[in-house]
Parts: structure tokens; C-alpha cells; sequence
């Protein structure tokens, strides 16, 4: 009998223990629960930031992608004007030097032209006597005179020679901008009317204002504010400018004839106020 | 040579839990007396009666321990609301036990006392530190970095900051018969005392790169010149911080990254955010998470490193302390945790290695073997035991 109460008391005790656990376990279990909802809500918040910022960084990467694209297309065509630059400079310097070889030859004949000129209206002017005064020259002169048509030479010698004069004047107008252009014999930072570069700059290009087979005619208007003298590189600026006009008189041909109304096209050249000189 | 027993119990009953765990030690040991100690018990206990009890039982016991998360054991596994208690037997192994307490007052004058009453008992070289201190009032850093410099940076410290199940309120640290907070006890080994640990976490960065501007040891006033709680709630909207989502912070000369975890303190009206250790400022941080599998992967490498590294034949006895967050997020799983750990001890000769842990609030362990100690967050430590 007293060991069946022994017995009893000792299940009695364990499923006490076994109901303390169970007790404890239900308190424990529903916390947990708490904790879990809490744990998923704030996993679900992440998720959700995780997702939108992903989206973001894709967004970005995009127009990173796209930045990537222009600047491998600029880069492209700065490498190809570049390389027209570095053409048009080396044409340039090739210029330069025909101009300061012409320059010399050209100015023996200017500064013998003005001679030339009075020696001829000094002959001129007697062969003038000498008909005034030898009405009837011997046979062989006047025989002379006829053959080689004194008259008309007479009338053309001074016109010939005006001719000589203008021609010379713009071999030297050209010879003078293009080493105004090149600028290579002087010192490589001065004080310049930049003016003078533009005008010079113009001037080689003046072949291509004229009307082509393939391009219409430009009319060039030089609309200049007050400068003072700058300094600058001027070499270095006229070549600027001459790259700055180039590329569009290349690419300046006739419109395709079409439907749409030619509207007059235009190169503008403006300069900033203040240059970052 | 090193006996180890534990004892395990999940009866809510203070006495009645003391008892059981008591009656199975005494049954592994049989008559030997033990000569060190560790408690691992969770909050709702009666901690004065059960440290009384242990010390009636063995008068002569050196004993430290403190409150948890979660406890585990080879007797039980995982259980949550339970007691668990490791003895240590040996008659060359010396092991002493001490405390200090007001750590958040003087953290360093508290951990010179602890180590100094403990300390007394060895004539040789310590080799071993196991440390169980408060985590709440003041930033675990702070007390580790007191510690090594009580101990010397060549003593290797292991451990667990205690834990409160999750409720930021208070904490508890035992020695002998006592109860208190804001303490640091200890457990000094010397002699021929072999060990090896092993260290993982399974964290990985998630979010978005945030700068620490402003921070005072481990409480963040701001990240990118906003407030810290701001930089949480645009992870997990209104929801307060917690530590299953830690920051990582980068180091920019080693380019790796350690977890900082949140205590689940947090200001507010100014907004600022309190961690389990220091954040420096100008620190780059990124909120992070785990998963289930990660976090398993983890504990497995910590286990194997340990044992791949142990230097003896076979250890005695195996110490876990496993980040209170691994438990948030395992849930269920978490008896995993621990099964995973105990199938690659029961690899070893020793049929069943006698086990014990606890869920914490923060890891201390050297990354190398035998190496500075470290805070660590978000880990599950393995500490192998044995004698030489």
C-alpha cells in the first residue's frame, strides 16, 4: 500500500514537472510568436527596401551605360577632328614656309615694279619726242615700228604694267596673311589684335566662300565689336579658328532638292566676352 | 586528467531544476569533487537559491556564470527557460574564480579586482580565460579591452556577454553564491590545460554604404549626417532596431568587415542607436542579415576549425557561445545549431562530448589560435577543453 502511494506521489511530482514545463512552454511559444510576427515584418521591410534599392542602383547603371555610350561616341569623333587638326597644322606650317620662300622673289619684283613703271613712261615718253620731232624716220625704223605695232604697245605697256602691279599687290596680301596666319617668326606669347588673325584665317579660306559644283556661295560678315590688343598665342588661336570654320565648310554642301523650303543656312561664329584667356 | 560534467534542466522550478542538474552531475562524477563551475541559467530563475544549492552540494566549487538566451547542452540540446551547469575535475589543472563589479563606473579598476582575486590561486602562467560579463550598461569593448589589460594581451580570453531574452532590460552575472549586474565575473586555467576554438558568423552586408558621423563609443548619434534610427527605419520601416540586423563596418586597411549589433537600446527623440560594442567615427557601415543556411554553414566551419586546430588527442568537453540573433533567426532551427556542432564532435573516439553554451549578447574569442581576444557579434564560438 505505501509503495503504491510512493508510486503515486512520485507520478504526481513528475507530471507536475512535466505541467510546469508544458506551462512554461505555452508562455514561451506565444512570446516567440510575438517575436517571429516582428522578425517577419521587419524582414519584409528589408526585402522590400533590398528590392527598391536594386532597382535604383539598376536605374543608375542604365544611365551610367548610357554616359559610357555618348562619351565613347565624342570620344570618336574628337579622335577624328583631331586628326584633321593635327592635318591642318602640319598644312598649315606647310604654308607658312611656302609663304617666307615666296616672300622674298615676290618682293624683288614689288620693289622693282615701281622702276619699271617710270622707266617705262621715260621711254615711253621719248619714243614720243621722236615721233613728234622725226616726222619721216628712215625706211628701216618705220618698216621696224609697223612690225612690231608701236602703236598698240604704246597704248598696252602702261596697262600691262598696272596689271603686273595689282597681280603683285595680292600675291603679297596673300603671302602677308599667310604668315600672319602661321605667325611662326614671332614669339610665341604677345599681345594681338585678334582681328587680324580672324581677317588673315578668312582670307586662306577665301576659295572656299566662292560657289562650287557641289556648294553655293558664302557671304562672309565680319561684324567685330572693340578689342583690345590680347595676349595670347596667336598662331595657336588662328589655327583654332581656322578648325572652328573647317569642319563646317567640309561638311557645306547644296541641299537636296526637296519639298521643304531651303531656308539660308548660316556659319556663326561668336566669341564670348570674356575668353578664359 | 580533465573530468567534465554537465548538468541540464528545463523544469521551471528553480529548486526542482537545481536538483535534477545537481543529480546528474553527481551521477557522472560519482564521488569526485568538482573544482570549477559554469551557470548558464535563464532570467526567470531564482538565481540566489539555485547558486546556493550548487554551492551546498560542492562547498569547495569555483564558480561563475550569468544569465542567457537560450541555453544548450549535450544533455538536453537546445532549450530556452532552462538551467545548465559544467563542472570541471582535475588534480593539475588549476582553475580559479573571480569577480569585479560597477563595470560601467570603472571598467578597468573592476576588471584588475576580478582578475586579482582570482588570480591568487596559480603559481604558473595563466593560460585561459573564460569571462561571462554584463553587456547593457557600458560597451563590451570597453570591458574586454580592461580585461586584456589586467590579464595581458597574451592570456586568451573566451566567452559570452550575458543576456536578458531579449528584453534590454538587465542582466546577471553569478560567483559563488551571489547575484549581480553590471559585473564581470571570471574563470582563470593554468597548468596543462589544452584548447581550441574555432570563429564564424554568416552575416554578409545588404544595404547601402552609410558614414558614422557622429558616435561616442558604441552609441551612433548619426550616419550621413542624419540621424542613426533613421538610417534603421529606412531598412525596417517603423520597427526599432534589433541585433538579427547588425552593421558592418569596413576596414579600410584590412578591406574585410566586422559586425556591430544593436542592443535594441535606442533614443527616440534624438535618434541615436546603441551597439553591443564601439563604433568608431567615420566608420563605413552597411546594414546586414543572414539566412537560415548561412548561418548554419557557419556554426558547422566554427565547430570543424575548432576541432581541426585542437591540440591534444581528443578534448573533453566542448564551450559554445552563440550570438543571441542566430537564435532570433533560426528559430525552430535553432536545435539544428547545436545538433550540427555536436555531429562533428561525435566524430571523435568520445562517444557523446560532454557540452554546454548559451545564447549571448555578444562573442569574446581570439581570430587566431591563441591569439587577442575580440568582440565579436553575430558568431557561434566553439571552445574544445582538454588536459595535456
Amino acid at each position: 500500500m505505501s509503495s503504491d502511494i510512493a508510486d503515486l506521489q512520485m507520478r504526481l511530482q513528475q507530471l507536475e514537472k512535466e505541467h510546469r514545463i508544458l506551462k512554461k512552454k505555452w508562455e514561451r511559444s506565444n512570446a516567440t510568436c510575438l517575436q517571429l510576427e516582428e522578425s517577419t515584418r521587419k524582414k519584409e521591410s528589408l526585402l522590400r527596401q533590398i528590392i527598391r534599392e536594386l532597382k535604383e542602383s539598376q536605374a543608375t547603371l542604365e544611365i551610367q551605360r548610357r554616359e559610357l555610350e555618348q562619351t565613347l561616341t565624342d570620344l570618336k569623333g574628337t579622335q577624328t577632328q583631331l586628326i584633321q587638326a593635327e592635318k591642318m597644322s602640319s598644312l598649315g606650317q606647310l604654308m607658312a614656309g611656302v609663304a617666307h620662300e615666296i616672300n622674298n622673289p615676290v618682293n624683288f619684283i614689288y620693289a622693282n615694279l615701281g622702276y619699271m613703271h617710270q622707266y617705262a613712261k621715260n621711254l615711253l615718253r621719248l619714243v614720243q619726242l621722236y615721233q613728234t620731232h622725226y616726222l619721216n624716220p628712215v625706211h628701216e625704223i618705220q618698216t621696224e615700228a609697223e612690225e612690231i605695232d608701236l602703236g598698240f604697245i604704246q597704248t598696252d605697256f602702261p596697262k600691262i604694267l598696272d596689271s603686273m602691279q595689282m597681280g603683285t599687290d595680292r600675291i603679297l596680301q596673300i603671302v602677308l596673311s599667310l604668315r600672319n596666319f602661321s605667325r611662326t617668326d614671332e614669339s610665341d606669347f604677345k599681345a594681338v589684335d585678334i582681328h587680324e588673325g580672324i581677317d588673315s584665317t578668312l582670307l586662306i579660306l577665301q576659295h572656299r566662300w566662292k560657289d562650287g559644283p557641289d556648294r553655293p556661295a558664302i557671304e562672309v560678315t565680319r561684324d567685330y565689336g572693340n578689342l583690345p590688343l590680347v595676349q595670347c598665342y596667336p598662331s595657336q588661336l588662328n589655327q583654332a579658328f581656322m578648325n572652328i570654320w573647317l569642319m563646317p565648310l567640309i561638311h557645306w554642301k547644296k541641299p537636296v532638292p526637296s519639298k521643304l523650303i531651303n531656308k539660308p543656312r548660316k556659319i556663326l561664329t561668336e566669341l564670348p566676352s570674356r575668353l578664359p584667356l | 586528467m580533465l573530468k567534465i560534467a554537465v548538468g541540464h534542466s528545463n523544469d521551471p522550478d528553480s529548486q526542482a531544476a537545481i536538483a535534477e542538474v545537481l543529480e546528474q552531475i553527481r551521477f557522472t562524477l560519482e564521488d569526485v569533487s568538482p573544482k570549477a563551475g559554469v551557470l548558464f541559467a535563464a532570467i526567470d530563475f531564482d538565481h540566489a537559491l539555485v547558486l546556493h544549492q550548487i554551492v551546498k552540494v560542492f562547498p569547495e566549487i569555483e564558480l561563475i556564470g550569468g544569465t542567457t538566451d537560450g541555453e544548450m547542452s549535450s544533455v538536453l540540446g537546445f532549450e530556452q527557460d532552462s538551467l545548465t551547469l559544467m563542472v570541471f575535475c582535475s588534480d593539475d589543472i588549476m582553475i580559479s574564480a573571480g569577480i569585479g563589479y560597477g563595470v560601467s563606473k570603472d571598467a578597468i579598476a573592476a576588471s584588475q579586482s576580478a582578475v586579482q582575486q582570482a588570480g591568487i590561486a596559480h603559481k604558473e602562467e595563466i593560460e585561459l580565460c573564460i569571462s561571462l560579463p554584463e553587456s547593457l550598461t557600458i560597451s563590451g569593448i570597453v570591458i574586454l579591452d580592461s580585461l586584456k589589460q589586467a590579464l595581458g594581451k597574451q592570456v586568451p580570453i573566451f566567452g559570452g556577454f550575458t543576456a536578458d531574452q531579449w528584453r534590454s532590460q538587465q542582466t546577471y552575472q553569478f560567483f559563488q553564491t551571489e547575484v549581480y549586474s553590471d559585473a564581470v565575473p571570471i574563470l582563470l586555467f593554468s597548468g596543462p590545460i589544452l584548447f581550441s576554438h574555432g570563429v564564424a558568423s554568416g552575416w554578409q552586408p545588404i544595404g547601402k554604404p552609410g558614414r558614422v558621423t557622429k558616435a561616442e563609443r558604441n552609441v551612433v548619434y548619426e550616419i550621413d549626417d542624419q540621424p542613426a534610427l533613421a538610417f534603421y527605419h529606412h531598412y525596417l520601416g517603423a520597427l526599432p532596431p534589433s541585433s538579427e540586423y547588425p552593421l558592418a563596418l569596413f576596414d579600410a586597411e584590412s578591406n574585410g568587415h566586422y559586425m556591430r549589433a544593436p542592443t535594441g537600446i535606442y533614443d527616440p527623440a534624438i535618434g541615436s542607436v546603441t551597439f553591443f560594442g564601439d563604433v568608431p567615427p567615420q566608420s563605413v557601415v552597411r546594414i546586414s542579415e543572414a539566412t537560415h543556411d548561412k548561418i548554419l554553414s557557419a556554426s558547422k566551419l566554427s565547430t570543424l576549425q575548432a576541432l581541426e586546430n585542437y591540440p591534444g588527442k581528443a578534448p573533453a568537453a566542448a564551450l559554445f557561445f552563440s550570438c543571441a540573433s542566430r537564435r532570433q533567426i533560426l528559430g525552430s532551427l535553432t536545435r539544428e545549431e547545436y545538433k550540427q556542432a555536436q555531429r562533428c564532435l561525435s566524430e571523435f573516439p568520445i562517444k557523446t562530448l560532454p557540452s554546454c553554451g548559451f545564447y549571448t549578447n555578444g562573442e569574446i574569442s581570439p581570430l587566431q589560435q591563441k591569439g587577442i581576444a575580440h568582440l565579436h557579434n553575430e558568431t557561434f564560438i566553439t571552445l574544445l577543453l582538454g588536459e595535456a
